[in-house]
């Protein structure tokens, strides 16, 4: 089976300033695919040229199997997709909306009533289904958004930064949902600037700047990323931070609560070494540990690496 | 196009309109506001317009001469002045629009047989009155003379030697013949609600998706730029069209105004025309993408070619060359020929073909071009 996705050197600019810059990737079947990045690093302006509303300035992509410049409306039966920004209508119930999206893929009659009765029950939204959409809170519009985009069971979900403004439980529930798709062979792509998001997808790609800065599972991400990091406990971090400083091979101190981060490049130091470059009269390092960097540690290095262009 | 998608815009739009009092205010409120307003408004016929004397001669023939002014409807008494000073006090304050002066020998003279003259000053500020006034002023002078002349002559029991021919004006208003203005401008706010619900509530409708970025959901959805446009504009021009027969009901229950010609001719014009302008709204909606701009954009495009290049107000044979040929692009022109001529005369298509044909031509143009320019894209 083909690829779900495909870029090859996907290029959108806005008179003249390169919002996305040459993407190039494919995201498999079956797979949950991760866009990780700060805001303004592209991640909503690849999604909008992949679901066919917004034309790429140069490159190719193809979602489901069609190419996004020929064949948007192909694409666009095949797949979900919820934009960033709360766009469902307002002043519509939530039946209203659900029975609007249901229309317009032309969802109906049986069909239409089990699936709405599944996502209803999913979403927990069954007891709101008279209320106003712009009256609910911030996670239950996130559901409906989802639920809407779910009416017609797509191949592929888009879905842009679909936890940003939403509680921690709302949240945990969104991606409850989005696992449950996973079972049923949906091939889910998400953008989010969150780490501990990234974490929960099978690959990511780190986007900054229009371009991919790594791509891999996080696991891999984290083991290959080509430092070591060890955490240390002390009294007084603040003082402690300081005083590292020229510290042989020290890459970067950052502050966790009572403990120091520090990170060397791999196999740049050991951790009886640092012990003893650690041990001084009247410092009071309680452990030393050496820890998997996190996927947070490795974006903010990867950014560092980068040829600094304003 | 499919009827399921088609319908279900059309529900959804009926929704938000109804559940937005804004809109409600917009579609209902608003046209019963401006029917009223203009209707009891504008006037462009003159009656009991306050007029003050100021009379140096007190003799009778001054006296009879006030007296002819106030018995003709069209004046009545404001005061007693003496001196400009008093008219132009009175004048500033609106308390009068016409003076009369009669000079000091002003009876005399007229008694020896001489030449003499009666004063008319009009507050000119109000040009369209003052050039009534004006009007129905002299009648009255000239009216007066015939009668001096006439009196002489029997009073000194002349008879000529021959027949006088007597020539007398008898003038009927047709079509309109009490001269009521509100016959005239029933119309006219027809014309002016219905390019505004068209143009303006279609314009804001499709900007405020894009603004609301429900637009951009859609534009992600199956749904074809043609199912999307045909189930947005369908419900404004049935929206337009209860307007138009809520300000005829209105017109007849408030104003007396009745339809003289065929109500079936009058709604097919309204069609027509509103087709023209829900198209000027889609044009609007895709030029601007906020609705502030929209809303800019479509009350210059429809309020002041509709107000004021259509005949409703200004007649259109007194413009310049230029203006009176921009107005053939105007739909309100023809519109409100048919509307006129329906409403006052009475008259069918055999008469009111060409504004059937003109509208038709812009209408077809102007949806056309929209609907296929139309892009199912964000830029």
């Amino acid at each position: 089976m083909p690829s779900a996705i495909v870029l090859k050197g996907l290029v959108k600019e806005f008179s003249g300033i390169r919002a996305v810059d040459g993407l190039s990737f494919s995201v498999e079947r079956g797979e949950i695919f991760g866009l990780v990045g700060p805001d303004g690093a592209g991640k909503t302006t690849t999604i909008r040229m992949l679901v066919g509303v917004l034309l790429p300035t140069s490159g190719t992509a193809e979602v489901a199997g069609f190419d996004v410049v020929r064949q948007p409306e192909e694409i666009k039966k095949r797949i979900g997709y919820m934009s960033q920004k709360f766009s469902l209508y307002g002043e519509l119930s939530v039946q209203e909306n659900l029975d609007f999206f249901a229309d317009i893929y032309l969802v109906s009659g049986r069909e239409k009533e089990a699936r709405q009765k599944r996502l209803l029950h999913f979403s927990k939204l069954g007891p709101f289904v008279g209320r106003q959409a712009r009256h609910l809170s911030g996670g239950m519009k996130q559901k409906l958004g989802l639920s809407c985009a779910l009416i017609h069971t797509p191949e592929i979900l888009f879905l842009d930064e679909p936890t940003t403004g939403v509680d921690p439980v709302s949240r945990r529930e969104l991606w409850e949902i989005v696992y449950d798709l996973l079972e049923e062979n949906v091939t889910i792509f998400v953008s989010t600037p969150y780490m501990d998001e990234a974490e929960r997808c099978s690959r990511v790609a780190f986007i900054h700047k229009g371009k991919i800065l790594a791509l891999d599972d996080p696991k891999q991400l984290k083991t290959t990323s080509g430092r070591e990091v060890f955490e240390v406990k002390v009294k007084n971090p603040r003082q402690w931070r300081e005083s590292l400083e020229g510290l042989p091979g020290l890459l970067e101190v950052e502050i966790f609560g009572d403990k120091l981060h520090l990170s060397f490049p791999k196999g740049g130091m050991e951790e009886t070494a640092l012990k003893e470059l650690l041990a001084r009269p009247g410092g009071a390092v309680e452990s030393i540990r050496k820890i998997v960097p996190s996927l947070e540690d490795l974006f903010i290095s990867l950014v560092k690496g980068q040829p600094s262009g304003g | 196009m499919r009827r399921q998608r088609i319908l279900a815009l059309v529900k959804k739009e009926f929704i938000t309109v109804r559940r937005d009092f804004s809109f409600a205010l917009n579609i209902f409120i608003l046209p019963l506001i401006m029917l009223v307003i203009y209707g009891y408004g504008i006037r462009f016929d003159i009656q009991y317009l306050p007029t003050v004397v100021w009379d140096l001669s007190q003799t009778p023939q001054s006296r009879d001469l006030v007296e002819k002014f106030f018995a003709s409807g069209y004046f009545r008494a404001a005061g007693m002045v003496d001196g400009y000073g008093q008219i132009e006090e009175r004048f500033d304050k609106g308390k009068a629009k016409l003076a009369l002066v009669f000079p000091t020998e002003f009876g005399s003279r007229l008694a020896r047989g001489e030449k003499t003259a009666v004063q008319i000053l009009v507050d000119g500020s109000d040009n369209n009155t003052a050039t009534l006034a004006v009007g129905y002023a002299s009648g009255i002078v000239r009216g007066y003379q015939a009668d001096l002349v006439v009196g002489k002559l029997v009073q000194k029991g002349i008879r000529l030697p021959f027949e006088t021919p007597v020539l007398t004006e008898e003038s009927r208003m047709w079509y309109n013949p009490e001269l009521k203005s509100v016959n005239f401008i029933v119309p006219g706010i027809i014309v002016v609600i219905m390019s505004m619900m068209g143009t303006v509530m279609t314009a804001m409708a499709i900007v405020g998706e894009k603004e609301r970025g429900t637009f951009e959901q859609v534009a992600a959805s199956p749904l074809s730029g043609m199912e999307f446009l045909v189930g947005k504009i369908a419900p404004y021009i049935l929206l337009a069209l209860v307007d138009m027969i809520l300000i005829v009901a209105a017109g007849y229950l408030l104003f007396q105004v009745p339809i003289k010609g065929s109500f079936a001719l009058l709604f097919l014009f309204a069609l027509l025309f509103v087709s023209v302008t829900t198209g000027l709204g889609l044009w609007v909606s895709s030029v601007s993408d906020s609705l502030q701009g929209a809303m800019t954009l479509a009350f210059l495009v429809t309020l002041l070619p509709s107000i004021l290049l259509s005949g409703f107000i200004f007649p259109i044979e007194n413009f310049p060359a230029a203006l009176k040929a921009l107005t053939y692009l105007n739909p309100g022109r023809y519109f409100i020929e048919a509307l006129r001529g329906i409403y006052l005369k009475g008259v069918g298509i055999s008469v009111l073909w060409p504004q059937a044909a003109f509208l038709s031509l812009l209408g077809a143009s102007l949806l056309g071009l929209t609907l296929l320019r139309f892009k199912k894209r964000l830029a």
